[in-house]
């Protein structure tokens, strides 16, 4: 069963209001939203990732994108859940491209360091958010993408400072996770007790 | 840098000397990552570099032009969550 919705031209949030009504009426089955522009599109993928559900998608002509999330049965959800090694309570908020001040060289190679150790420790933070210079790790030319694209594919919320990506020029090269403002970086700081921040 | 399963770790007896090395790596266009040193290997500095094994040979090379300071070069093979360290120099 699929539904389909036309969003397009609908100004932010409208396109995820609509996606999520028709999720939330839904057993299980899919749901394709078609939208023009790319932050109603990183808006459903969040809204796919919050709910657990598998998601796809299509970029098609003319700047339009298609994004398909499907929903399954609760009983399916806690099963693919239990793969996932995260621990859901736990936030690393990173807030500079270096670690610690003192030596930005030193700090800069101490960052990397430290995310090569998140990646290679289980379990994972449920997200890493990155804002002022730590955008500088998101974006296609950081050394630490891979690492952070890994963590990504198992499960990891890399979220990334819109403001901030856009105060240093770097909007268009994201290389990994997704863009968000101060509602969603001070919602996941609060709906963990357990945030540590690095910077 | 692609995840292996067999991987070069260069030690060092510094930091200076990590970061230094890391440069030279880079310059030299050898893909490379600098890591906290595993667990596994005592006596070096808190920075290790990891490298491909494909590139050992120009590794060994450099270090005996000693165009490339470094303490250790270790071979970690890992399977199965077991992991084995094989020193080289």
């Amino acid at each position: 069963m699929m539904k389909e919705i036309d969003a397009r031209g609908l100004e932010c949030p409208k396109p995820v209001i609509l996606t999520k009504k028709e999720l939330d009426n839904i057993e299980e089955g899919k749901v394709k939203t078609t939208v023009d522009n790319e932050v109603a599109r990183e808006n459903l993928i969040k809204l796919a990732k919050s709910q657990n559900a598998d998601f796809e998608v299509e970029e098609l002509e003319g700047g339009l994108f298609a994004v398909t999330i499907e929903k399954k049965t609760s009983a399916e959800t806690q099963k693919q859940k239990k793969l996932v090694e995260v621990d859901e309570n736990y936030v690393i908020a990173i807030q500079s491209e270096h670690m610690g001040r003192g030596d930005e060289k030193l700090g800069k190679i101490l960052m990397k360091s430290f995310i090569y150790t998140v990646r290679e420790t289980k379990p994972y933070p449920k997200s890493i958010l990155f804002f002022n210079s730590g955008v500088k790790l998101t974006v296609e030319e950081s050394e630490v993408l891979d690492d952070l694209k890994d963590l990504e594919n198992e499960g990891v919320e890399i979220i990334s400072c819109g403001t901030c990506l856009d105060y240093f020029n770097l909007k268009d090269k994201l290389g990994v996770g997704s863009i968000s403002n101060m509602y969603t970086i001070y919602e996941k700081m609060r709906n963990s007790t357990n945030v540590v921040t690095i910077g | 840098m692609e995840r292996e399963n067999i991987f070069l770790i260069l030690t060092f007896d510094s930091t200076h000397h990590a970061m230094r090395a890391e440069s030279i790596l880079k310059e030299e266009n050898i893909a490379i990552k600098t890591i906290p040193t595993p667990r596994d290997i005592t006596l070096s500095c808190g920075l290790a570099i990891k490298a491909s094994v494909s590139d050992k040979e120009i590794i060994i090379k450099m270090h005996e032009d000693k165009t490339l300071d470094f303490k250790n070069l270790y071979e970690v093979s890992t399977m199965d969550n077991k992991r084995e360290l094989k020193k080289i120099i």
